[in-house]
This record gives structure tokens, C-alpha cells and sequence, in this order.
């Protein structure tokens, strides 16, 4: 690891710093600047213009939602397998290509029997 | 240039701190977010080993995928107060001395362990990780495809499974 | 410079954590988690014996590849559990689930 490369983490951390200061700075001062003088129609909600639904906010969640968060984390398993793959593709010859297209059609029969099953279905 | 004693402390309390606040604490939300804050942590870890590129996949697929399937399922699970809290059951007592007396032992003789190891961390390219992972470890690298399938199957079987009527 | 001993205690401590909440949680969902919390401790070790050894550097980072697919494989399986578990029982408690009990 070089001096430049080490170094460069410097500004990764001070970017975190900046972004996560910037959220508590800007909600406190905020906080210590504003005028609080609330009422009832001030305190109520909010929704466009209009009078919101009444109800929970914890409203039904469709089973679907979390069928896209699956695929979604498989797909992206298979694209930290790539980043490395696509790295030495040209070394690898027709052998690396070969591997990795059979990697990628045995995950595509898991999006076929998701699609298959209706999983992707949204009613 | 490497990453000096103190900064791996303070890297340390960043993984070990959320981790505590995590199982402590009786919002599952809470914990969910502790636990994203504690593998951002393990990828700074990764870092201070010079293990660049399962650090950007820690961020990828722990933090950018893995917390957001835990948050939705704490979505779909929820009561109509809010997220179930279900805190410590009956043999929660005996927990924390048994997770406390493990922690003990692997302390000394991980401690105490004498290795025949470099004295800083090396940095493998990672051209020379994917010549590993394509060469040497083809085969696992396939199976781990098969391993997905079943996963996706499985998982869609039962969580598309209506309730009984 | 940190010696390989210090990683090996973070990842054992991390490990125990994860140990403690596995064993004191009663929702499914909070043992899924804490189960992840395992796998990152033995992450942290492998990449430390990976880089610190004298041979053979990068292999325990080829196996943190597998883990993570692993510990993918593991949380859509066993997120997909607590759902069903939901979804037939109104429940996420891991006590509740002993009738195959003998």
C-alpha cells in the first residue's frame, strides 16, 4: 500500500465526519433557532393539502416487497463475483468466461422460477 | 504506509460497541440500525488489513443489501403498534455469562496462541484474489451458485406461502 | 504496527457477542441477525490469518468471498422462516416453534 493510497482514507473519513455532522447541525440549530407557539391545526398532520387517511402508518406491507429484496441481495452476491472476474477476464481465456456464464445461468433459473411462481406478479 | 495500533482501537469500539448496543437493545428497528453501524465497522476493519476489494463487497452486500432484506422483514412482521420487541425468554439469564465465559476463553487462547505470522498485514492484489477464485477454487465458485438457487427457491416457497384458512 | 493477535481477539469478542444475542433473543429475526453479527467475527478472522500469514497470502480472502455468499444463502432462508412463522401463527418467537418436541 502506498503513502497516497493510506493517505486517501483521510478524506474518507473526514467525509463521514462532514455527512453525519451536517445532519445533527443542521437539526440543532434548527432546533435552536425556531419559534414554538403550536395549536391544534398546526399540530395536525399534513398530507398535501389534504386531510390525510385516518389509520396507521404501519400500513399493510405486501410479502412482494421482500421477494425483490431476495433477489435483489442474490443479484448483487453475484456481482461481487464479477468485479474480481471482470479484472482478469483476459487471462482467464474461454475456461473463465465459461465458468462464469454457468454461474450466471444457474442464478438465472432462480429468477425464472421466481417469475414462473408469480413472485414478480403484482395484483 | 500502514495503519497504526490506535486507529485499530478506535476501528475496534466501532465494531464491538453497536454490536453490545444491538443485542441490548428491545426495538428491533434499533437493532436493525445498530447492526448496519457495526458492519460498517467490520468494513473498516477490512481496510486496516489492506483488504480493499471485501471491503467495498462488505458495504455491497452487508450493508446495501443484506440490512435492507432484515428491515423489510421487520416491516412485514409488524404488529399494529410498531415492530414486535420480543425481548429475553427463560433462559436468557444463563446468556450473557455463557456468551461472556466463550468470550473469556477465546480471549486466552486466542491471545496467547503463538502463530507463525508476518508482522503487518500484506496486501494480496486483488487480480491475484480472482486468479485464486477462478483457478484454484472454480468448483466451490460454482457450487456457490448452486447454493443461491436453492436459497432463492426455498426462500420464495415460503414466503409465498398463503396463510391457512 | 497491530499484531495478529489483537484481530483474533476482536473477532473472538464479536463472535461472543454474536453467541450471547443467538442464545438471549427470543424473535427469529433478532437470532437471524446476531447469527450475521458470527459470520462477520469470522470474516475479520480469516482475513487476518489471510494477510498476516508468511505463505499463501489471499487464500482466507477467497473463503470470505464463499462466506458472504453463504451468509446471503443463510438470511433470505431464514427471513423467509420468520415470515411463514408470521404469516400461520401471528408469532416470531423461537420458543413457540416445539411441537416436533418428543
Amino acid at each position: 500500500m502506498t503513502p497516497d493510497f493510506a493517505q486517501s482514507y483521510v478524506y474518507v473519513v473526514a467525509l463521514a465526519i462532514v455527512g453525519v455532522g451536517f445532519v445533527f447541525a443542521t437539526l440543532g440549530i434548527s432546533r435552536l433557532l425556531q419559534l414554538r407557539h403550536p395549536y391544534a391545526e398546526k399540530l395536525s398532520p399534513y398530507e398535501c393539502g389534504v386531510e390525510p387517511l385516518i389509520g396507521d402508518s404501519w400500513s399493510p406491507f405486501s410479502v412482494r416487497y421482500y421477494i425483490y429484496a431476495l433477489l435483489f441481495v442474490i443479484f448483487d452476491v453475484e456481482a461481487v463475483f464479477v468485479y474480481p472476474w471482470a479484472l482478469i477476464f483476459r487471462s482467464l481465456g474461454k475456461t473463465g468466461f465459461a465458468e462464469m456464464m454457468i454461474f450466471i445461468a444457474v442464478l438465472l433459473f432462480g429468477l425464472l422460477y421466481a417469475w414462473a411462481k408469480g413472485a414478480l406478479e403484482w395484483q | 504506509m500502514h495503519f497504526s495500533t490506535p486507529i485499530f482501537y478506535l476501528v475496534s469500539a466501532l465494531v464491538i460497541i453497536p454490536a453490545v448496543l444491538m443485542v441490548a437493545m428491545r426495538n428491533l428497528i434499533y437493532s436493525a440500525i445498530a447492526m448496519i453501524a457495526c458492519f460498517i465497522g467490520v468494513a473498516a476493519v477490512f481496510v486496516t488489513l489492506n483488504a480493499e476489494l471485501l471491503a467495498a463487497s462488505q458495504l455491497l452486500i452487508y450493508v446495501g443489501a443484506i440490512s435492507i432484506l432484515i428491515l423489510f422483514a421487520i416491516m412485514l412482521t409488524r404488529r399494529r403498534s410498531g415492530a414486535i420487541c420480543l425481548f429475553f425468554h427463560r433462559q436468557s439469564w444463563a446468556a450473557l455469562p455463557a456468551g461472556a465465559a466463550l468470550a473469556v476463553v477465546l480471549g486466552i487462547v486466542l491471545g496467547s496462541a503463538r502463530f507463525s505470522a508476518g508482522s503487518a498485514p500484506k496486501n494480496p492484489s486483488t487480480a491475484n484474489l480472482a486468479s485464486l477464485l477462478f483457478n484454484q477454487y472454480a468448483f466451490p465458485f460454482e457450487l456457490a451458485s448452486l447454493v443461491l438457487l436453492v436459497a432463492i427457491v426455498g426462500a420464495v416457497l415460503l414466503a409465498m406461502r398463503e396463510r391457512r384458512s | 504496527m497491530t499484531p495478529l493477535q489483537h484481530y483474533l481477539v476482536l473477532s473472538g469478542a464479536l463472535f461472543s457477542v454474536g453467541a450471547w444475542g443467538v442464545l438471549a433473543r427470543r424473535s427469529i429475526i433478532m437470532v437471524v441477525m446476531c447469527l450475521e453479527l458470527m459470520f462477520n467475527a469470522v470474516n475479520i478472522a480469516l482475513v487476518a490469518f489471510s494477510n498476516y500469514a508468511n505463505a499463501g497470502a489471499g487464500r482466507g480472502e477467497v473463503f470470505v468471498f464463499f462466506v458472504l455468499a453463504i451468509a446471503a444463502a443463510e438470511v433470505a432462508v431464514g427471513l423467509a422462516i420468520g415470515i411463514a412463522m408470521y404469516r400461520l401463527r401471528e408469532k416470531l418467537d423461537v420458543d413457540e416453534l416445539d411441537e416436533m418436541r418428543g
